[in-house]
């Protein structure tokens, strides 16, 4: 014989106790009784912890999803801010560029008109005092001629006429201004 | 006196304290039996109200997706970890399929286990409500002891697992089931290949039947002889010698009934842990084949090449 079974009537020899004592009935037992459990658990237990398990991995891996598109939203705003304020400081530079050459230009422009506007000034002020000044002298010389001759018409004692004077004024008018010439 | 001579003497027989026994002398209802049931009671008690906590709420807010309560939590963690870290490699897309049935193995057998531990035939042996006078003798009336130490339970576990195994094989993939018999060997090899898959396939629940049963004998055995020598040496020596020397194997006892608490816990893991990586050979073995025999080829035809390489130069 095989050596289980001296090993087996040893032990029972000792005790008298079999280790696999037992009938199927225990078997059968073990099994409804597993299956009972399994059915109940499978209804009440696994079903409401499984759903449980499930649902906070998908609200984890929703809300993982929507920080990473969230992430991902804020980078792409933050890159369209920075190119907005870019093209703005640009758009700002240039405007202010542009001021500035308009500055100069006008103020360049106006500055030729005032010197063109003065110097017309001074023309006319260096015509205007000519023209007087002509005026003074001719107005002086008749004035010369005329006191001339009276004071001649008197030292000669004779009254001169009216085309008298006005021939010997004209006369020393133009003598006169032969000399002057 | 003798110390050898008491000692022997006391001790009587550890075995005798451990197996199972008919209560009314009747194996139809046994200390295995009576225990099975309690431990259905206490497992459902400790799971279905665990459940209800983890279980998804109503309130709309965060705190619904939050296990309430240390059992729950204590539940959860449990099974959360043998879902994702041990199953979830194994049975990938199809974990949560099988995981329920799983679940039931391990909480069924560790509080089984566990429930093993509790000393109820000697506390009701203290009280002698355990035995009763009838006209065939003295016979066993109490409960006590471990379901999963009997062999008839732990075979009937494992022909629960073995069905589980392969009718979820054949009814997932039918000719898939009858390929794998051939473990993707040359057909040259088929006539010890088949064989040889086909005693596996029944090896299998054996092993588990007689690993739970013998871890369970096992240390309860040594827990019953060293409380034999506790006995002994008290009783039988007596005095100060007698009760002073007992404190060694009580000491022994403390020490290998938390070692036994440890095994309750490694014995129902490595039974569901069994059950489910040999589910998932079954199962999942299609696409690991294909992905190793590319492999396979992939190697040949570099060594091909190399072999070429001078020749072509």
């Amino acid at each position: 014989m095989s050596m289980q079974p001296s090993v087996l009537n040893l032990v029972l020899a000792a005790g008298g106790d079999n280790p696999f004592a037992g009938t199927i009935y225990q078997g059968i037992a073990a099994a409804i009784v597993f299956i009972v459990v399994l059915v109940i658990l499978k209804k009440l237990a696994w079903g409401p912890i499984l759903t449980g398990l499930q649902d906070r991995e998908n609200k984890i891996k929703t809300d993982l999803e929507e920080a990473e598109k969230s992430a991902r939203d804020a980078t792409a705003t933050l890159k369209q801010y920075e190119a907005k304020l870019a093209a703005a400081q640009e758009e700002s530079r240039k405007l202010i560029e542009e001021a500035r050459g308009e500055a100069q230009r006008v103020a360049a422009q106006l500055k030729d008109q005032t010197q063109t506007e003065i110097t017309q000034m001074k023309d006319k002020a260096a015509r205007d005092i000519n023209a007087a000044k002509e005026q003074a002298i001719t107005e002086l010389y008749s004035q010369a001629a005329i006191m001339s001759t009276q004071i001649a018409g008197r030292i000669l004692k004779r009254e001169l006429n009216a085309d008298d004077q006005q021939a010997i004024v004209d006369e020393s008018l133009a003598q006169l201004k032969a000399e002057n010439n | 006196m003798n110390l050898f001579a008491l000692t022997t003497l006391a001790a009587g027989s550890p075995v005798g304290h451990v197996i199972d026994k008919p209560i009314y002398g009747q194996w139809g209802i046994s200390n295995a039996t009576v225990m099975l049931i309690l431990s259905a009671i206490v497992t459902l008690l400790v799971l279905v109200p665990a459940a209800r906590k983890i279980a998804t709420g109503k309130s709309g807010t965060l705190e619904d997706l939050r296990a309430k309560g240390t059992l729950a939590n204590l539940v959860e963690v449990i099974c959360l970890y043998l879902r994702d870290e041990i199953f979830k490699p194994l049975l990938r897309e199809d974990t949560d399929k099988y995981i329920g049935v799983l679940w039931t193995f391990f909480w069924f057998i560790l509080i089984n286990n566990l429930l093993g531990l509790v000393p109820f035939a000697d506390v009701l042996a203290m009280f002698k409500i355990n035995s009763m006078a009838t006209d065939h003798g003295e016979v066993f009336v109490g409960i006590g002891g471990t379901a999963t130490q009997s062999i008839w339970v732990t075979s009937a576990l494992a022909i629960i697992s073995f069905i589980f195994m392969n009718g979820t094989a054949l009814k997932k993939d039918f000719v898939g089931f009858f390929k794998h018999l051939t473990a993707g060997a040359p057909v040259f090899m088929w006539p010890i290949m088949v064989p040889v898959e086909i005693i596996g396939t029944f090896v299998k629940p054996f092993a588990l039947s007689l690993r739970l049963f013998a871890n369970m004998t096992g240390g309860h055995i040594i827990v019953s002889t060293l409380l034999g020598f506790v006995v002994s040496l008290s009783i039988g020596l007596g005095g100060i010698a007698g009760h002073g020397l007992a404190l060694l194997p009580l000491l022994g006892t403390i020490a290998i009934y938390m070692l036994e608490v440890l095994v309750a816990f490694i014995q129902a893991f490595i039974f569901t842990y069994l059950t489910g990586l040999f589910l998932s050979q079954l199962i999942v073995h299609d696409h690991d084949h294909e992905h190793d025999h590319g492999d396979d080829h992939g190697h040949v035809m570099n060594v091909d090449m190399d072999h070429q390489a001078p020749t072509t130069h």
